[in-house]
């Protein structure tokens, strides 16, 4: 036991820097007990050296620290000066006594006072009650009051507590309960000032008496390896400073992922391992991908001109296969299989049109175009583009997440199980479903999750079977159930902001500080 | 999506039911319609497929059916006026089409006005693509003389009061100086005549898409309806006709008939025949995964 305290002693005091070493010393010779101040002197440290190898010492148990807190009362240069010379008022209640005049002027001049220190004098004559004033031709005249001749001969409080503090600054706990007054004028008058300060005290330990007797020597440390220490041998000789491993440092901000990627990021985790692959959509897409071959009228209002972004450079883009714009023509003019269509003219110059991608449904139905055969099970999160005045709740540039299942033998049910499995695995615990309607699907289902704290449902996904009318023009045989996520509010609840534009804030600080998710 | 306003008390009252409103709310949006509260009036979020669900009488309807007042498919009944309507071949290259109907029995509070005007806006920005592929016309019966015709006239063919004004303007000057027709004159920009609705004695009923007349014009006091949708798609017109006409009929009122007669047919409208679909049993289990069986 003795052996394993011996040990860690040494241990100890090999961490020990050179000046923990020295105070250690200091605080010996000083009888083991000593103030930090005396301390410092002795040790020859300035005070941040000498306190943070007091904190050191405590820490290791050589050394205790016992503090206490005071207020220090002390002269200001103003209160200085008339410590030596004199408070105005007392100055110019001398020369009124002795002057033979009463003339304010005249006595002021007598007792030697600056105009401004003569305004103090009259101020404090009068509120003290040392002296009355009259009008005399036109001038003022003095005259001592009784209080006035008694304070003559014996100097006020508020003078001795001056003359006090002249010797040495004092405790404001030390003074006696009669200077308390005094003390509050001299503060109003601005001659004094007190300051809270700690007295500190160091005193050695069972353990630190211990470590003097195992003895102690000073070495002088470095802590950077130089070029001199090395050609020279001596770092044979110095010894090294040892890294203190929890000193407080500078924070560092290293590089992270953007914190509405990182909901990306963690979206597609979700949906790879649900077995979905990823496909990516087009920035520049026809209207014919974008719209026509989702079944959505030409002259919808959600068509016009001022929803979507137009291009004007190309004027037209390239439709697939005449046999494909022509089946999917038919469904928009006259519906398939039974169905009515939307019954107007279908136009090719419309489906020719480029726009920036206002949807990432569009690559879905690419998609499902050049795989008609199932199985099928893609998900897509991409940017998509819409004419929208930015403000906090709508941005013109923003994500889209969804996705495609394909199965002979899917059905509505299977539908539904996927929507509350993606839910549930991006952490939603109670989930509604209520009916939907989008162009392309049918039946078509929305998705609630509760927020307890808010008492309220939020929509947070939408989805569908897909029509008909889009399944037979790409010659896709077989159900297929799609869903979307409104991906900027996920985002936003997941991230617990509630402006959208912070979606694609780059404001440094701002991400500086940002938790990871 | 288009979304109107009702009356809570009005909703109820047409349902024939009292819902507390927390669970009327939560019962429409099980219906697909997204409600907000704000006192006695409830905002409703319709959405694009169901433009039968633009008026209070229309989400009444389904409200009934849906909590189980009032079960299976609703039937109205529908007898024939005499009021036809002779279509002028020279409509055919503008805006071709014409369906109307007459309401009778009418007891107009000012619940049931605003609910037809917001119903008409309603179904002119939606369904009928701001007037474009359909626009409604309401008039009092007893102001106009059978048979009407819906014809076409010259930009400065004929004068008439349209609503809201208190002088006779020719179609031009109404393009250029009444509200809606700044608002709707590019549908006709490439016109050269323009559809005019008149009847037997020369009273102008409309401008379509435009304006009506005011010496037409629906009063509180007003008994009988005439209704008329035209546009450049007849099966949106049809569609509009039924929605405003079953609405009225949700409010007690009695529905007619009118006959249209175009150069080369006759139709008879609005057609209130449900109209039937096939649906295999088989089929609608795979596709929704239940084991639903025939009755």
């Amino acid at each position: 036991m003795f052996l394993g305290l011996n040990l860690d002693l040494h241990a100890i005091l090999d961490g020990l820097s050179f000046q923990e070493k020295k105070v250690l010393l200091a605080l010996q010779e000083l009888g083991g007990k000593a103030e930090i101040s005396d301390l410092a002197v002795h040790a020859g440290l300035d005070q941040s050296a000498i306190m943070r190898a007091v904190l050191a010492l405590s820490e290791h148990g050589l050394a205790g620290v016992r503090e206490k807190k005071f207020s220090k009362v002390s002269l200001l240069p103003e209160g200085l000066e008339y410590a030596r010379d004199g408070l105005p008022e007392r100055r110019m209640l001398v020369a009124l006594a002795s002057c033979g005049s009463e003339v304010v002027n005249t006595v002021a001049a007598t007792a030697n006072l600056s105009d401004e220190q003569k305004q103090i004098a009259l101020m404090w004559l009068k509120r003290k009650g040392w002296a009355e004033f009259t009008k005399k031709d036109e001038k003022t005249v003095l005259a001592i009051t009784e209080s006035g001749s008694g304070t003559l001969s014996q100097k006020s409080t508020d003078e001795k507590l001056l003359d006090l503090l002249a010797a040495q600054a004092r405790n404001v706990e030390e003074l006696l309960s009669d200077m308390k007054e005094p003390l509050r004028i001299l503060v109003e008058r601005k001659l004094v000032k007190v300051e809270e300060e700690t007295w500190r005290e160091l005193e050695l330990s069972e353990l630190g008496n211990q470590a003097l007797k195992l003895g102690i020597k000073p070495v002088e440390e470095v802590s950077e390896l130089s070029h001199e220490l090395l050609t020279s041998g001596r770092w044979r000789e110095v010894k090294f400073r040892r890294y203190d491993v929890v000193a407080p440092v500078t924070p560092a901000h290293p590089g992270k992922v953007h914190p509405q990627q990182q909901v990306i990021d963690e979206l597609r985790e979700i949906l790879l391992e649900m077995g979905f692959v990823e496909i990516k959509s087009n920035m520049v897409e026809s209207e014919f991908w974008n719209f026509d071959t989702l079944f959505q009228a030409q002259d919808h209002p959600a068509r016009e001109i001022h929803d979507s972004l137009s291009l004007s450079k190309p004027e037209r883009t390239k439709l697939p296969s005449p046999a494909l714009v022509k089946r999917v023509a038919a469904a928009h003019e006259r519906g398939v299989a039974g169905s009515t269509g939307w019954g107007y003219k279908f136009s090719v110059d419309i489906s020719q049109r480029p726009i920036l991608c206002s949807q990432t449904t569009a690559a879905t139905v690419r998609y499902l175009a050049s795989h008609p055969e199932p199985p099928a099970k893609v998900f897509c999160i991409d940017r998509v583009y819409r004419h929208e005045k930015i403000d906090y709740k709508h941005l013109a540039e923003f994500y889209q997440a969804e996705g495609i299942v394909m199965d002979p033998k899917l059905t509505l049910r299977d539908m539904l199980g996927y929507l509350k499995q993606i839910m549930v695995k991006l952490g939603f615990s109670k989930i509604r479903f209520r009916p939907g309607y989008f162009p392309y699907t049918e039946p078509s289902a929305e998705a609630d999750v509760y927020f307890p704290e808010k008492h309220e449902w939020l929509e947070v996904l939408g989805a569908g079977m897909f029509r008909p009318e889009l399944l037979h023009p790409l010659g896709v045989k077989h159900p297929v159930l799609a869903w979307g996520i409104g991906f900027s509010r996920l985002a936003m609840i997941r991230l617990g902001i509630e402006d959208i534009r912070n979606l694609f804030n780059n404001d440094l600080e701002w991400l500086r500080t940002r938790r990871m998710i | 999506m288009p979304s109107i306003t009702v009356s809570y008390r009005d909703l109820c009252k047409l349902v024939g039911k009292r819902i507390k409103p927390n669970k009327l709310c939560e019962r429409l949006s099980m219906l697909g319609i997204e409600a907000e509260t704000a006192g006695d009036e409830l905002k409703l979020e319709i959405t694009h497929n169901r433009p039968d669900l633009l008026s209070p009488e229309g989400v009444a309807r389904a409200l009934s059916g849906f909590l189980g007042v009032e079960k299976g498919l609703p039937l109205y009944k529908l007898s024939a006026s005499e009021v036809t309507v002779e279509v002028d071949q020279s409509v055919d290259a503008i805006r071709p089409f014409i369906a109307a109907g007459v309401v009778t029995n009418v007891k107009l509070t000012d619940e049931i006005v605003a609910s037809l005007m917001q119903v008409q806006e309603k179904l002119h920005a939606s369904l009928c693509r701001n007037r474009r592929r359909g626009s409604i016309g309401v008039y009092d019966l007893d102001t106009i003389q059978p048979p009407v015709h819906y014809t076409t006239t010259l930009p400065d063919g004929i004068r008439f009061v349209p609503l809201e004004f208190a002088r006779e303007l020719t179609p031009a000057q109404i393009l250029h100086e009444h509200p809606k027709g700044i608002e709707y004159r590019p549908i006709m920009q490439e016109w050269l005549r323009y559809p005019l609705l008149i009847d037997a004695q020369g009273v102008v009923l409309s401008m379509p898409p435009i304006i009506n007349s005011e010496s037409t014009r629906v009063t509180s006091t007003t008994k009988r309806l005439f209704i008329d949708v035209t546009g450049e798609d007849e099966r949106v017109a049809n569609q509009s006709l039924t929605i405003l006409m079953t609405g009225l009929a949700e409010r007690g009122f009695g529905l007619q008939s009118v006959v249209v007669k175009y150069p080369s047919r006759r139709v008879r409208t609005p057609n209130l025949r449900p109209s039937r679909h096939r649906l295999s049993t088989r089929a609608t289990n795979e596709f929704i995964g239940f084991n639903l069986k025939p009755k």
